[in-house]
Formats: C-alpha cells, structure tokens, sequence
C-alpha cells in the first residue's frame, strides 16, 4: 500500500534516480523524468545516450541491475517482471517494432490483447485499432514478417492498443523509416494520444518528435541535461545545435535550460 | 498385409504421441530433452507398480501415471531448464547446457526404474487391462487397446493442432518461440506458459508409455532411448517444430519400420530411422514440413 501523497492522479509516470548498469558501465546515471496524465513526453539524445536502456528498465525488460523509484498511477514498478508491468496498463513498443515475424498480422494484434479476457472487448479494440490502422484490417492475414518497416510500426502500435493501454512507453519509433512514413508514424502517435494514452518516447530525430510532443526532455550520456515544454526544449540554442541541426538558431537564441 | 498395415499405423501412433511431446519442447523452448524417453518408460513403470497388486482399475493408472510424467517432466523445467535460460541469455549456449542437463535427468530417471525394478523388463498383469482380440476376416485382427492407441493419438494430434493454431495459448507459446523478450513485453508470463507446456510434453510421454506397457505387455529402460532414437528422425523428416510434420512423419516412419520387418531383413529395423536422418538431412535439411523462416531481429 502507497502513501496518498504518492498517489498523484495528475502523475502517469514518476521516475526519480533511475540508474541501469551493466556490470561496470553505467548506461543511465540518475535519471528522473515526470510523464503527467495526459501528455505526450519525448525523451531526446543521440547514439548511447541510456534511451533503451531507460526504456527497457522501466518496462522490466533488461538483464542489468537498476536503481532508484519508478511509479506508474503511485504504485512501484521498478524491479516486476515485464508481464506484471504490461498488466499495470504501460506497455512498451520496443525498438526496431519487435513483431512476431510467423505469426500474423491478426494473431500479433490478439496477442496484444492477450490479456483482455472478454471477447467483446477484444472485438471492440480489433475494430479500433482497424479504424486507426487500415493497413492492419487489410494484410490482416498476411505473416507481420512480410509487411514494410512502416506497416511494421502501425503494427507494433496497434498491438499496443489492444492492450487498452493507460501509458504507453515508445523507443525510437521512427527509427529506420523514410521521411514519409516518419510523419505517418508521427499521425500514429498523435492518434493514440486522442485516443486518451499518456505516451512516453524515446527519440533521436528531435524535429519530428517534438511536433507532437508536450514536454521533453534532453539526455545525453546517461544524465538529463535540459527539459520543459516541447517548445521550449525545441528552441534551446544547444538543443537546437546539437539535435536540430539548426546553427543559425543557436546564434540568436537564449538558454532555456 | 493388412495385419501389418493395422500394426504400422499402432505403431505409428505410439509414435505420434511420443514425439508430439518432444517437438513441442524442442519447437518452442529449444529445449531438445533427451529425458523424454525416459518419462515414457518411467510411465510404464508408474503403470506396473500401481496395478501389479491389482489395486487400480485402468484408467485411473493412464491418468495418473500421464500426470505424474508430467510432473517429473515439470520439476527439470523448474529446476534446471528455467534457471539455465535465465543463466544463458545466448540460445545456443542455453541448448547445449540444457541438452546436457537432459542426458543426465535420463540417466537418474533410469537408474531409478532400473533399481526398483531390479533391472529386469516390468510387465503390468493382465488383469491391469482387459484385452478383447476383434477379428476381421482371416487371420486379421485388431485389439481394443490398439483402438484406444489410435483414437488417442488421433485426438491429441487434432487436438494439438488446433490448440497451437487457434487458442491463447496457442498464440502465446508460438510467440515465444520466435521472441521470448517481446512476448513477456506482452502481458505473457512466459515463465508459465513454458513451464505448462513442458507438463504437456512429459504429460504425453507418460500417456505413450502407459498404452505401450499394456499393449506390448512389458518395458524396459532401453526402450526408451530406442524410441527416442525414432522421435529424433520423426523430428528431422517432419521439420523442427512442426505439428502436422511430426504426426505425418511419425506415421510414415512407422510404415517403413513395419515393412522392413515384415518384408526386409528384420535386423535392418533400427537403421532405417538412421537412413531417414542421413538422407533428409542431405536432401532437405529444413524437413518436410519445415516453418517459414524469418530472420529473428
């Protein structure tokens, strides 16, 4: 049992001095990021900066040892196995889709359900996730294997909607994709976000991540460096520079962070 | 011809049962347990020791010794093959160990068999099941145990198929058999559902053993392994992981098996499941029935 002050309804998802570490490599050195019902955080860094690391910690995911405190709605989850976590109402949408090659499109999205033990519910969250993705409804028979990286994403984020998620968790959901599909993807998340998701992104591609994102914050080697709203993040002069490829910004602008 | 024709398809069905077991755990969990065979026989024994004071009817006997192969069957998951994978993030290392690990669970299996059965062949009375001969015309017949070994093997075969296909659960072990990780990512207790499909594999044997030891009227520990030996090239011709090709090829090993002995040099019996290996593996190593491959990301 929590205390009610921990019990924050305005709080999805509270991370204080979340460190992971592989054996003596640090991979995220005391990280705390706050996700408030409702928003849609993005969590920005390059190549190694702990963004799956932190993702997969968090999701219960990772064979590594982790410290520090991680609720989800003011209960504890840091350290339950990852099946536990999914049935709290996060879910994460791993990096690179992760789906079920053989299987097809249709058993990957009941698997995503797999824990919806009403068959109505399960009907109604088929139809939603058809209505949101098309694509799905139409290769629904066709092996997850043989779809596009694009078609892969939608699929990964429709397996992720038939779990009724209340958070979900995304690493680098753009990764690998044409410009023209990362807007598709980009549409995706704002979809789910509608739909009533609090969701949590990992990001490299900044300029695409905070046009849909409320907040965000900067990691780089582990540490959070810079954070506050989408817009305020997106025009820090060092945000700019470094993620945004935006020189001319970070002549003129101020620090935000 | 037809006497050997009803023969081989018995056989055949032993042999379905048997292997089904071992191709769910090696299919799903890499998990290639060469204590398999000993469950079996260690079915038959539980089957002689409850019935040859004549203490239990026969159906209670197949329910309970199923169970309690699949409880041994259980009880490696839980103690070595859960921890092993747990201890081996790397597949092959994790297969080898457990591969290992399995050998070693055959050889204590079987040395207690051996033991209490003062290492001779144990043969349940014939009190324990009722034999009825059917006569079809001739010199031809079939008994009701081989009826009940067909029916069996047809039911769970179906059974099992549809299971795999169609169910939950069938979705889930398919599933971690491609992607353990993302699977659990899922809502999946991953850890349940192989433990469950590990009494499944054992509860089989068990169910293969005990028909066995009344239709043939006896075991011994060696009959084991020589089963094994015949699920491994059931395994190799049907394709890794394959329902429909184990009970296919389980079937079609059983009729060349059968032929052999009734027509060829009898003594050749056990090469041909050799022969099969050999020539499959040359011809088409990924088996009959092989499952789309994708690349594991």
């Amino acid at each position: 049992m929590s205390g009610t002050d921990e019990n924050d309804p305005d709080t999805a998802l509270q991370v204080d001095d979340l460190t992971v570490r592989y054996g003596q490599v640090t991979a995220v050195a005391g990280l705390s990021l706050r996700v408030p019902s409702g928003s849609v955080v993005a969590v920005l860094g390059a190549n190694g900066a702990g963004k799956t690391s932190t993702m997969r910690a968090l999701a219960g995911s990772i064979r590594a040892s982790i410290d520090g405190r991680a609720r989800l709605f003011g209960g504890s989850i840091l350290g339950l196995s990852a099946h536990r976590i999914a049935a709290r109402g996060m879910v994460l949408v791993p990096e690179g889709r992760q789906v079920i090659a053989p299987l097809t499109v249709e058993e990957n999205l009941l698997l995503g359900g797999y824990r919806q033990r009403s068959r109505a519910r399960l009907r109604e969250l088929m139809a939603e996730c058809h209505e949101l993705f098309p694509i799905l409804h139409e290769r629904a028979d066709s092996p997850a294997g043989l779809l596009s990286g694009g078609e892969q994403q939608m699929l990964a984020f429709g397996r992720a909607l038939m779990s009724d998620p209340r958070l979900i968790l995304m690493d680098e959901p753009s990764m690998g994709l044409a410009p023209v599909m990362v807007d598709r993807v980009m549409e995706a998340v704002e979809a789910l976000h509608r739909r009533g998701a609090s969701i949590l992104m990992v990001e490299q591609n900044a300029a695409s991540a905070l046009q849909v994102a409320t907040h965000a914050y900067v990691l780089d080697q582990g540490r959070i460096v810079c954070s506050g709203t989408a817009t305020e993040v997106g025009s820090d002069p060092v945000v700019a520079q470094t993620f945004l490829g935006l020189r001319e910004q970070a002549q003129a602008g101020q620090a935000a962070c | 011809m037809l006497q050997q024709l009803i023969n081989a398809i018995v056989f055949g069905s032993v042999l379905t049962l048997f292997s089904l077991g071992l191709s769910l755990a090696w299919g799903t969990l890499d998990v290639l347990n060469l204590a398999h065979g000993a469950v079996f026989v260690f079915a038959g024994f539980i089957t002689y020791e409850l019935t040859k004071d004549s203490t239990m009817s026969f159906v209670p006997t197949l329910i309970v010794a199923s169970l309690a192969a699949g409880a041994v069957t259980l009880a490696l998951e839980l103690v070595a093959f859960r921890r092993i994978r747990l201890h081996f993030p790397a597949r092959r290392q994790a297969e080898l160990s457990m591969l290992v690990v399995s050998v070693g669970a055959a050889t204590v299996i079987g040395e207690v068999v051996s033991h209490q059965t003062s290492e001779a062949a144990f043969s349940p009375p014939a009190s324990a099941f009722s034999i009825h001969r059917y006569s079809l015309g001739g010199s031809v017949g079939i008994t009701n145990i081989q009826i009940l070994i067909v029916v069996a093997a047809i039911i769970v075969a179906v059974a099992l198929d549809q299971g795999i296909r169609r169910t939950r659960y069938g979705r889930a072990i398919r599933a971690l058999a491609y992607d353990p990780t993302t699977t659990q990512l899922l809502g999946v207790n991953v850890g349940a559902v192989a433990a469950a499909t590990m009494f499944l594999a054992g509860a089989l044997a068990g169910l293969a053993g005990v028909m066995l030891a009344i239709y043939l009227g006896g075991e011994e520990v060696a009959t084991g392994q020589d089963y094994l030996l015949t699920a491994f090239a059931i395994l190799i011709v049907g394709g890794v992981g394959s329902i429909r090709g184990a009970i296919v090829s389980a079937y079609l090993i059983a009729l060349a098996e059968t032929a052999v002995v009734a027509y060829g040099p009898s003594q050749w019996r056990d090469g041909v499941a050799f022969l099969l290996i050999l020539v499959m593996l040359l011809v088409r190593p990924q088996g009959l029935f092989a499952r789309r491959r994708f690349q594991r990301a």
